[in-house]
């Protein structure tokens, strides 16, 4: 049996770097983040071969005292924390006091600095785990690390990095994700002679997005912020028409740490809900900020996991944060004539409608899933002579958010056309002559009478002041049962109607488990299903909102569904996706015939719901032609 | 074919034959009307037929001087249009092989149709009714049965109205799921039971034939269809429009629910009202509710009945009215337009509501021929 031995210091910095330094781009990293934490305000980063053969990484920093080079590289040297107690004060990119010398222990390494109060520098070198002496020398302010050679003693790590192109990808996303983070630092990197990248510093912290995501997004990324007590978030939230397949332009970072973490990145989406297809990602960079107490980056060599000790507070502010941006804008895409307009442009625009849904929404949902689902059979105690107000709804009040007001004190359709300041891409209101609405469609005052027309039994073309909209009836009246859907649950008061003959429909025995998960849920929907036979359950009530609605086919997909998909998904989604189908099988089809009642109904309704712009899948529900578009493509200007 | 017909008469006809005319089909027959003359006890008349397959109508025109028999195969819409565009009394319908000619004072269309042999054949009432009843009473009874059938194909067993007899007693009942309505009268004669459900849409062309309280209607139910044949009793020196006609129809396959399993046996609390009174209360007590979200709240108090309603968006109302209630006081909520529907047809002044608990359903009586059930809504999820 072998001896028990110490490894030697060599061997321990070959297997701690193994940790931290796993390729050329984990190098950039660590060095590019102890530029930063120097306070450089220019970071210069070169290699070459894609850092197999060297990375330098200079900037001009606050430099290293001569006398502690040295020590620098050594394995848990750090100027940065002291005691215990910091480890949860981290203000700082780097705090371990390992990655220099790990990275010295699988490369050759030289580190020349100077401070700007000395009059010459000092070199180090160092090679394995052997650190040579310093050496004076001339040198500018800041510090240089060059490390050559990479894992030239270690045969195992070569052999597992990939292409040149693949390693050169990596470390430009390792130099990104500091940059994008430090708008105020400038940045450049150059492979083999070339400059790649060259990130001048900037106060605007949009333009550097930008200069990452796309120049030509600048104006399609809608900055936003919002603070709670606990936690802030700034972000850069991309207009819905620039998702992408990939989830390649979404960012997340705490307190300017590029952090990797799925239930944010879910928030995101989640705020996306609705405004872009399923299949899609939106673009957004996200900047969180918290006190470091409240979270640990030390579960990880790379810092690149953290843990929240409240994971919902982050998910529930960003989730807000976008949201609430979202809600306020006008996102109705132009219709595109042109054939080589292939990207759509969407136009920000002064906030539309000017509520806080999203806030609202959002503690509504978190009381929905507080409050015990509704049990057996209920009394009407109190809902009328006691309404519920929104404002007034306990609990979930963490985030400093105004209550919304209640539909009746909103502005009037006509205000809100005037603030808009006749911008183009302002929606005009109901195009409803008064005469044309039925009896009890809601009756907000509406400008008009705009003329409106079916065409082949799907579209509805409206005429407006400046143009016309063209409106997928299907698409926009799934979106508005989705929204009155969530106002109702928001109002507390989902109406049901319960069914004198029971829906039956038939379950599967291993759907059994899944019919109680989302019994609760359902109740809480105005949808009361109960065990009928052995292998079926019985639909007792449906909303009154859902009249259209075949419970038996909601129930089957809704089953099926939640077969594939296991106890993969949260409550809140699972709300989301029941809404999703209950308002796709209640709306009216595309190749339904409407009246002009029913049309002016619908069109009036669209007005009374946020986010009409696109059905709760995310495709557009509206698109619009301005005039100027068709002048344009008559050629008239 | 060679005839001469009263214009508006014909504009009648052809409307009601529309009614059966499917609007978009693969078949251009089946979007055409067949003329045809027949002989009958009173001389030779015009004959229009119409069917979508499913549904048949067989009417005969009285007004009419037919100069030379045979039949034609029209497009109905084209030939409704011209005959109602006419500014004639009366037209000339003149036909060949070839071509058919419609003749008015200043004006001469021809239409070219279709061989009246690929008409499908279409069955026609034979030998005796299971059913007599007068015109006023059938329509009596669908009015207080069929609106509350099911609109939508969804639940294809209950879109209809269930026809049943048993014994003297002939029961019309339909229901959509969330109400059910119920209407009986005895026959002047026993008869074998049975039990039908029939669609929808021949009800309402069933109801557009009804024109007449006078009129006499025979209904027979075979091979799987209905035959209902309208025609006018009286020899008065009026001559009709509609000689005759006979609407038939499939059945609606499938189960009807047991309605009296539905209706309930066990309620505790019996309100009185004044029909009309509770009526106008629950129509203006939901002027504020909206469109998608119906409910308002009936409070049963021993003498009084307050109905409110509120749409957080708009506002809240509130009716009351007098009632003599036996029983505990509740506090109940109904889609008023389903009371509404009910009491538009109530024969009676006073109407009684049986209730049990706010989620069980509520009876509606009105005299002993109308009954109402009618499911509760929920207003505090
Ligand atoms: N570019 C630089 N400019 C100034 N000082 C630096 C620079 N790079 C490293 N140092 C000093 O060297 C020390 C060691 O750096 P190293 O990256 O190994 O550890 P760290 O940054 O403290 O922690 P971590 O291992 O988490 O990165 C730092 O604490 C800092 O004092
Ligand atoms: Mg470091």
């Amino acid at each position: 049996m072998a001896d028990i031995r110490l490894l030697s210091d060599a061997l321990i910095n070959k297997i701690a770097a193994g940790e931290v330094v796993d390729r050329p781009a984990s190098v950039v990293k660590e060095l590019v983040e102890n530029s930063v934490d120097a306070g450089a305000t220019s970071i210069s980063v070169t290699v070459e071969n894609a850092g197999r053969t060297l990375i330098r990484v200079a900037d001009n920093g606050g430099g290293i005292a001569p006398d502690e080079a040295q020590l620098s590289l050594a394995r848990h040297a750090t100027s940065k924390i002291r005691s215990m107690d910091d480890l949860f004060e981290i203000h700082t990119m780097g705090f371990r006091g390992e990655a220099l010398a790990s990275i010295a222990g699988v490369s050759h390494l030289t580190l020349v600095t100077r401070q700007a109060k000395d009059a010459q520098g000092v070199r180090v070198e160092a090679h394995e785990s052997t650190v040579g002496p310093a050496e004076p020398c001339a040198a500018p302010v800041g510090t240089s690390i060059e490390v050559r050679d990479l894992f030239y003693c270690v045969p195992a790590r070569r052999k597992f990095l990939r292409s040149d192109t693949a390693e050169f990808g990596h470390i430009q996303e390792a130099l990104v994700r500091v940059a994008l983070a430090q708008s105020h630092v400038g940045f450049s990197l150059t492979h083999n002679g070339r400059k790649i990248l060259d990130l001048a510093a900037t106060s605007d912290h949009r333009l550097r997005v930008a200069e990452v995501v796309g120049r030509d997004h600048y104006d399609n990324l809608l900055p936003l912020a919002f603070k709670s007590p606990e936690v802030q978030v700034a972000a850069f939230a991309g207009m819905p028409a620039l998702a992408r397949a990939t989830a390649r332009y979404q960012y997340v970072f705490l307190n300017g740490r590029f952090i990797r973490d799925r239930s944010i990145l879910h928030a995101v989406k989640e705020a996306y809900r609705g405004l872009i297809e399923p299949s899609h990602q939106p673009m957004a960079v996200v900047f969180i900020t918290m006190p470091p107490v409240l979270f640990d980056v030390n579960v990880h060599p790379q810092k690149i996991e953290v843990r929240f000790r409240d994971p919902n507070a982050a998910y529930r502010a960003v989730l807000a944060a976008i949201r609430e941006c979202l809600l306020s804008r006008d996102l109705t895409p132009r219709a595109q004539l042109r054939p080589d307009a292939a990207v759509p442009q969407p136009v920000p625009t002064a906030p539309w409608r000017p509520r806080d849904t999203a806030a609202e929404t959002r503690r509504v949902l978190a009381d929905f899933f507080k409050a015990a689902p509704a049990g057996g059979q209920t009394t009407m105690s109190g809902q009328f002579e006691a309404p519920v107000s929104p404002a007034t709804m306990p609990g979930g009040q963490s985030f400093a958010v105004s209550p919304a007001a209640p539909l009746a004190e909103l502005p009037s359709v006509l205000e809100l056309g005037q603030a808009a300041d006749g911008d183009a891409s302002v929606p005009a209101e109901a195009p409803v002559a008064a005469k044309q609405m039925s009896a009890n469609a809601p009756s907000l005052p509406v400008p008009g009478p705009y003329r409106f027309q079916q065409f082949h039994q799907s579209y509805i073309v409206v005429e407006e002041d400046d143009g016309l909209v063209i409106i997928d009836q299907h698409a926009l009246h799934e979106r508005i049962i989705y929204e009155e859907l969530l106002e109702r649950i928001r109002r507390g008061t989902l109406e049901a109607q319960r069914l004198l003959l029971p829906v039956v429909v038939p379950v599967l025995p291993e759907q059994a488990d899944v019919v109680e998960r989302v019994r609760p849920l359902l109740a809480r929907l105005g949808i009361e299903i109960n065990h009928f036979d052995a292998g079926s359950i019985a639909v007792q009530s449906l909303p009154t909102l859902l009249r259209r609605l075949n419970p038996a086919e909601l129930l089957k997909q809704l089953l099926d569904h939640l077969l594939e998909e296991g106890d993969k998904l949260q409550d809140e989604h699972l709300l989301h996706e029941v809404l999703d189908m209950a308002s796709c099988k209640a709306a009216i089809k595309a190749g339904d015939p409407l009246t002009d009642a029913e049309i002016a109904a619908l069109l009036a309704r669209r007005q009374l719901v946020d986010r009409s712009s696109n059905c709760p899948h995310g495709r557009p529900t509206t698109v619009r032609l301005t005039l100027r578009d068709l002048e344009r493509q008559f050629k008239r200007r | 074919m060679k005839v001469t017909v009263h214009r508006g008469a014909l504009v009648e006809v052809l409307a009601l034959a529309s009614g059966v005319v499917p609007a978009r089909s693969p078949k251009p027959v089946l979007g055409c009307v067949k003329l045809s003359t027949v002989e009958t006890p009173n001389g030779k008349v015009l004959r229009v037929l119409s069917t979508d397959n499913e549904i048949a109508l067989e009417t005969t025109l009285g007004q009419c001087d037919v100069k030379r028999e045979g039949s034609v195969l029209l497009p109905a819409s084209k030939l409704l249009e011209i005959i109602n565009n006419s500014p004639d009394d009366t037209v000339v319908i003149d036909s060949d092989a070839q071509k058919t000619t419609i003749k008015g004072s200043d004006s001469k269309f021809v239409l070219l149709g279709y061989n009246p042999e690929e008409f499908p054949p279409i069955s026609g009432f034979e030998g005796n009714a299971d059913i007599d009843i007068s015109a006023g009473m059938l329509k009596a009874l669908l009015d207080r049965s069929r609106f509350a059938a099911a609109k939508e194909m969804s639940r294809y067993a209950i879109n209809g109205v269930m026809f049943e007899r048993k014994g003297r007693r002939l029961t019309l009942v339909a229901t959509d799921g969330h109400r059910l309505a119920l209407a009986k009268e005895d026959l002047p004669v026993e008869g074998p039971d049975f039990s039908h459900v029939v669609p929808i849409k021949a009800i309402t062309l069933i109801e557009r034939l009804l024109t007449d309280p006078e009129q006499k209607v025979e209904l027979q139910f075979r091979e799987n269809r209905l035959f209902a044949r309208v025609s006018h009793g009286g020899e008065g020196d009026k001559k009709p429009t509609v000689a005759t006609a006979v609407l038939s129809t499939v059945l609606v396959e499938g189960v009807f629910p047991n309605y009296n399993d539905v209706i309930p046996k066990d309620s505790d609390r019996k309100a009185t009202l004044k029909c009309e009174r509770f009526a106008s209360a629950v129509r203006r007590a939901s002027l504020l509710t909206n469109e998608e979200s119906k409910g308002v709240k009936l409070s049963f108090q021993a003498k009084e009945l307050v109905l409110s309603s509120r749409a957080a968006e708009v506002g809240e109302a509130t009716v009351e009215m007098p009632i003599e209630l036996h029983g505990e006081p509740l506090d109940i909520g109904f889609n008023p337009q389903y009371l509404q529907d009910a009491l538009k047809v109530c024969p009676t002044e006073d109407v009684t509501l049986d209730l049990k608990t706010a989620n069980k359903p509520g009876i509606l009586r009105s005299g002993h021929n109308f009954l109402y059930v009618i499911m509760p809504v929920s207003l505090n999820l």
